[in-house]
């Protein structure tokens, strides 16, 4: 599944991408914010992650970005 | 044409630009003539690129600020620095080429460990050329463009720090958010909260921070 959450405040975010590399998590850094993209058993690790940053879900059905 | 390559193959130094300190160096190179502003040390061990820091014609001629303040400070801790003038601002593989001759003509004056600064556009200009050289140890993207900073991952195992400013109304703070994403470890980001593009208006934390990461890599 893919959604897109606002970028916590500026001094968190490095943490933040840091956070999601350390747990294997896909993302993808785009003007209106984090792109996630979760595979299957990744959702309670994600969630913890929100919590910790405190993100919110501006977009639970983004169109999806290809590369041509 | 496509530029495919160059080669320094010889130079020449002369008096800086009025109000300029250093020398003014230009390189004879298979592409044309690149200008650069050299400040020497005395072991010459280490060195500081700044691409694209020299810009203007004649009179209008002028030195980025940023690696002014930074490379002063820096020769204090006995590192050199070389401001790079592009032959054309703007045309990446041009410009990648000419950072690629200041390199070169770097490790012929004797240096063995070389740092790379570049803002903006150049940001995508030293994130190109530091895999192509061992020398490079180091790598500092500020206000960096996204556009050429595709390969960054293959600086790894070299540091990269990267900073922008979040009133930047050029490239948001998403364009180094992205280049970190993309990088391998280590790696760093720095987002200088009310900064504009220039970052000058945060330059009380901006220039300690360049001047000890710099000289952390380049003096371990």
């Amino acid at each position: 599944m893919s959604f897109v959450v606002a970028p916590p405040p500026p001094q968190q975010r490095m943490h933040f991408m840091d956070a999601m590399e350390e747990e294997g998590i896909d993302y993808s850094r785009e003007p209106d914010g984090y792109y996630i993209y979760l595979r299957d058993g990744q959702r309670e690790t994600w969630e913890g992650i929100r919590q910790r940053f405190e993100l919110d879900v501006v977009d639970d059905d983004p169109a999806m970005i290809v590369d041509v | 044409m496509v530029e495919t390559g160059i080669s320094v193959t010889d130079y020449s130094i002369e008096a800086p630009p009025e109000g300029e300190s250093g020398e003014r160096v230009l390189l004879q190179t298979t592409l044309g003539e690149v200008g650069c502003l050299f400040y020497r040390t005395d072991d010459m061990e280490s060195a500081v690129l700044w691409a694209g820091s020299w810009r203007g014609e004649g009179s209008g001629q002028r030195t980025s600020p940023i690696a002014s303040a930074v490379s002063a400070d820096l020769l204090e801790d006995g590192i050199a620095s070389l401001m790079l003038r592009y032959r054309q601002n703007a045309q990446l593989p041009a410009c990648v080429r000419d950072a690629q001759a200041a390199v070169s003509f770097l490790e012929g004056q004797g240096v063995r460990r070389i740092a790379l600064v570049g803002h903006s556009f150049s940001g995508a200009v030293v994130i190109s050329v530091a895999p192509l050289s061992q020398s490079i140890v180091a790598v500092v993207a500020l206000a960096s463009q996204t556009y050429g900073a595709q390969s960054v991952r293959h600086i790894h195992p070299r540091p990269i720090l990267l900073v922008h400013g979040t009133a930047d109304q050029r490239l948001g703070t998403h364009c180094s958010e992205q280049i970190y994403s993309w990088a391998k470890k280590p790696k760093e980001l720095v987002i200088l909260e009310d900064a504009s593009h220039g970052l000058w208006e945060r330059k009380d934390d901006l220039l300690p921070l360049l001047r000890t990461w710099l000289r952390d890599r380049l003096r371990p």
